[in-house]
């Protein structure tokens, strides 16, 4: 399990609890399936007080596994995972297209074959 | 199949409305994290890269058609359309939600199924041969005794929280279908011509990040003490496996550390302790279970069928698929059926609810309503006559499972790796399908032959890495997936861990390297020969030199 | 803290021990003590005392035959649970009953879950330190969770296969 210290460039992750689904955390602290819309930190206090949010929401029982992840910034702005495996979390297995949240982004510019693993 | 009787019923009945209060608890808030992982976990539910897992337990492999049709239902109502059949001889279904994990469970329980103790610290599935009941290399089924064990073993008071997970596998036959030593027991049922009839135990094998052979600790224990065995190495392990890492809490690191004698005399003074307390009740309740199973009504037949001998003569496409999919059955005039789950190309194991359900219903129609999971990853009808086999190859077809390819190079057990798994450093089933598609050319898999190519994507080796003949493990390599190539492991009899070549692959490179193995071993292979025999006449050398140079 | 008698399902008739620590002077304290092994082991003549009770606390991982000598002196011996996942002290209790013949309180303290309560009762646990009254009732209510058992074990509920086969244990004490 990714479970970085606070850093600068990361976004927070989990599961949502019902469904066991992958979230994002989002700059209003609410919780997304598309990594590209999370909140991504430039520094580690931010990582910091972005995590302590989140716990609050993982208090509340809405969401587990709370943990920060490397991400990087597009040219267009947006985040993205940095290690293959959190790009594989965010999209659904590379093997099964018609499965994860890959398959629900159909107008979505960015596929896993157009970012490198 | 056994049948569960009312008590059976009661103990999986208990267990869901015990895990469903657990589960509304933790959903309104009340458990926390912590506490319902551990709920979780005994119950078979697992959290994974992209949802929920849960793990059924096909205990000893055996189905019957009611039970695969359910088990279609779940992937079809619950699920996302299939199941993934994993390398213990159980079911996985990759997408179930939480809140209705309770009603998966009644489901399961309907059709005397559940999911305990496939998860966590405790005595896990019992695994036994996919051919039991049917071969004729075996002593006795050994399924009665596998369903023994796995009734004391459910909701054990004293071995419920175990430094670490424990696997038992049953083989009543000399040619090992299970990989009994690379278990936590290895039971291994024989008679003998004195004692009558009784279990070798093998402890302290497995895979893993420290892989060992299992050691034979005694040569026979006989069949109605054999609980009490048992009992007195998981005391034994329990009391002192290690607590203090998690690396090392397996048997196998504490039969290693004290060595496999020191560990037997121990496990032989607990058990002189027990065996006085051990009456009758063990052996009246073998016999309760041996006739709860129900044994197929076979028919008369001749061996020899001439219907199928034309269909072969007239089709070669059917009677490669006889000679390479069907094995000799007890009786005559019966053959077992292999079914592959490995299409060329395909994600190991993975079986849609359209296809199980078809299956079922040629298990029920020609199989004595039995069809079995193998820890190969592949399904099997045991019971087909001959006669039939021809009509049972077209469902099969119809079904998309009639892969001609079983125990060749494309048969490859995969672990689900990083598409899947929160635990795996790369992923497996990509290389997988790239490596089967090389063999898809049925010519040049006839010509390898007999190959058993396994693929792991971490050091944890769901997918028997160190038991391939050729074994792939994946690794992480700053952000970059790798793989490690090792070569002549056995999972069978004789039992060997595969050595790594030298330096890792890419994804593509490792593809080439297990084409570059092959074409050494067609180069240098004596008539007759297999890749583990010739590998282990000729040595790593040639291997070495052809993939990485000569130096 | 709160005890529960796992046989009766009351606390009523449960002694409380106060644990003496390494540097106590056990003549300071009055009733019911609760001393270490290797308090007890160094300091034997603590025995000495034969009017009030004295409890001996127990790792898990304890080696029963250490605490062999001092049994007949003995009315409690609390099995500590360092982490609910360390199931050691199942077998410790077991061997205590069966080996070792023990009758007196065989209590569980420390890092105990209503997961473990039927365990308990099985292993030949007599007793429980909870942490609050909640605890208390969240063990009473998992205690009858399960009425089918396949193990023999150190309870007089019958199992499964005595129910199948009409038959009953003579030899398991109470």
């Amino acid at each position: 399990m990714s479970n970085l210290k606070p850093q600068p460039s990361q976004i927070v992750t989990a599961n949502e609890i019902g469904t066991g689904a992958v979230v994002f955390m989002t700059a209003e602290g609410t919780w997304t399936f598309d990594v590209t819309a999370a909140c991504l930190s430039e520094t580690a206090a931010e990582s910091e007080a972005m995590l302590a949010l989140a716990q609050t929401s993982n208090n509340r029982s809405e969401v587990e596994l709370v943990c920060l992840i490397a991400a990087q910034r597009l040219p267009d702005g947006r985040p993205w995972p940095v290690h293959p495996r959190e790009v594989i979390r965010a999209l659904g297995p590379t093997v099964r297209h018609d499965l994860g949240y890959q398959a629900d982004i159909k107008n979505t510019s960015r596929t896993l074959t157009d970012v490198s693993l | 199949m056994y049948l569960y009787d009312e008590y059976d019923k009661s103990v999986v009945r208990q267990r869901i409305a015990d895990f469903r209060d657990a589960t509304e608890r933790r959903l309104s808030g009340v458990l926390s994290e912590e506490e319902f992982k551990l709920v979780r976990q005994m119950n078979g539910v697992y959290l994974q890269l992209h949802a929920y897992m849960l793990r059924v337990a096909i205990p000893y492999g055996s189905l019957n058609s009611r039970q695969l049709h359910r088990l279609a239902h779940i992937a079809r109502v619950y699920d996302k359309g299939y199941g993934h059949f994993t390398t213990r001889q159980n079911i996985q279904f990759n997408w179930p939600q939480l809140q209705q994990m309770p009603d998966i469970l009644e489901e399961l329980a309907g059709v005397d199924m559940h999911a305990i103790q496939t998860s966590g610290n405790v005595i896990r599935n019992i695994t036994a041969d996919h051919f039991a009941g049917a071969t004729a290399d075996e002593v006795d089924d050994p399924r009665p005794i596998a369903e023994l064990i796995r009734q004391w073993s459910t909701l054990h008071p004293e071995f419920s929280f175990l430094p670490r997970k424990f696997k038992i596998a049953v083989t009543a036959s000399a040619k090992d279908r299970t990989a009994v030593k690379f278990h936590d027991i290895g039971l291994v049922l024989h008679e003998d011509q004195t004692s009558g009839r009784g279990f070798k135990v093998y402890v302290g094998g497995g895979l893993g990040r420290t892989p060992f052979v299992g050691h034979k600790i005694r040569e026979f224990v006989p069949e109605a003490q054999l609980l009490a065995y048992i009992e007195a190495i998981l005391r034994t392990y329990n009391e002192l496996g290690r607590r203090d890492n998690a690396f090392k809490a397996r048997i196998k690191i504490l039969v290693h550390e004290m060595g496999a004698d020191a560990f037997g005399e121990l496990v032989e003074q607990e058990f002189s302790r027990i065996q006085p307390m051990v009456d009758d009740l063990p052996t009246k309740e073998l016999e309760r279970i041996r006739q709860r199973f129900i044994t197929p009504d076979f028919a008369d037949l001749s061996d020899t069928d001439l219907g199928l001998e034309r269909a072969k003569a007239e089709d070669p496409e059917f009677k490669r698929w006889v000679s390479r999919n069907c094995s000799t059955h007890k009786i005559p005039g019966y053959a077992i059926v292999g079914v592959s789950l490995k299409d060329h190309g395909a994600i190991p194991g993975d079986i849609t609810a359209e296809a199980m359900d078809q299956l079922a219903e040629l298990g029920k129609l020609y199989s004595h309503d039995e069809i079995r999971a193998t820890h190969e990853q592949n399904l099997v009808l045991p019971h087909v006559k001959k006669r039939d086999l021809y009509v049972v190859w077209r469902g099969l077809q119809a079904a998309g499972l009639a892969t001609t390819n079983l125990g060749q190079a494309s048969d490859i057990i995969s672990c689900p790796g990083l598409d899947y798994c929160v635990l795996a450093n790369a992923r497996s089933i990509p290389i997988a399908q790239a490596i089967a598609q090389r063999f898809a050319d049925r010519k040049r898999e006839d010509l390898v032959g007999a190959l058993k190519i396994r693929i792991s994507g971490c050091i944890n080796a769901c997918g028997h890495h160190h038991a391939g003949h050729i074994g792939i493990l994946g690794v992480d390599r700053k952000g970059e997936e790798m793989y490690q190539l090792s070569l002549g492991g056995s999972g069978a009899e004789d039992a060997a861990i595969s050595q790594s070549t030298g330096r890792g692959f890419d994804a593509d490179g490792i593809v080439d390297a297990v084409d570059t193995v092959v074409g050494i071993y067609l180069d240098h292979r004596h008539e007759g020969e297999n890749f583990l025999e010739a590998y282990r006449r000729i040595g790593p050398q040639p291997f070495k030199e052809a993939l990485y140079g000569t130096a | 803290m709160e005890l529960l008698d796992l046989r009766r399902l009351s606390s009523a008739r449960l002694l409380s021990y106060s644990h003496v620590t390494a540097d106590d002077a056990v003549a300071d304290i009055t009733g019911p003590v609760l001393i270490d092994l290797d308090r007890l082991e160094g300091d034997p003549e603590v025995l000495d005392d034969q009017v009030r009770p004295i409890g001996l606390l127990a790792a898990g991982d304890a080696d029963s035959t250490r605490i062999v000598p001092f049994l007949s002196r003995l009315s409690l011996i609390a099995v500590q649970f360092p982490k609910f996942s360390d199931g050691r002290g199942f077998s410790l209790a077991y061997r205590l009953r069966r080996d070792h013949g023990f009758e007196g309180d065989i209590r569980a303290v420390g890092a105990v879950l209503g997961d473990h309560a039927d365990f308990l009762l099985r292993t030949g646990f007599s007793s429980v330190e909870l942490p609050n009254n909640a605890a208390v009732e969240t063990f009473k209510k998992r205690l009858d969770l399960y009425s089918i058992r396949y193990q023999d074990a150190h309870d007089l509920r019958p199992t499964a296969s005595e129910l199948r086969h009409g038959q009953s244990r003579g030899h398991l004490a109470s």
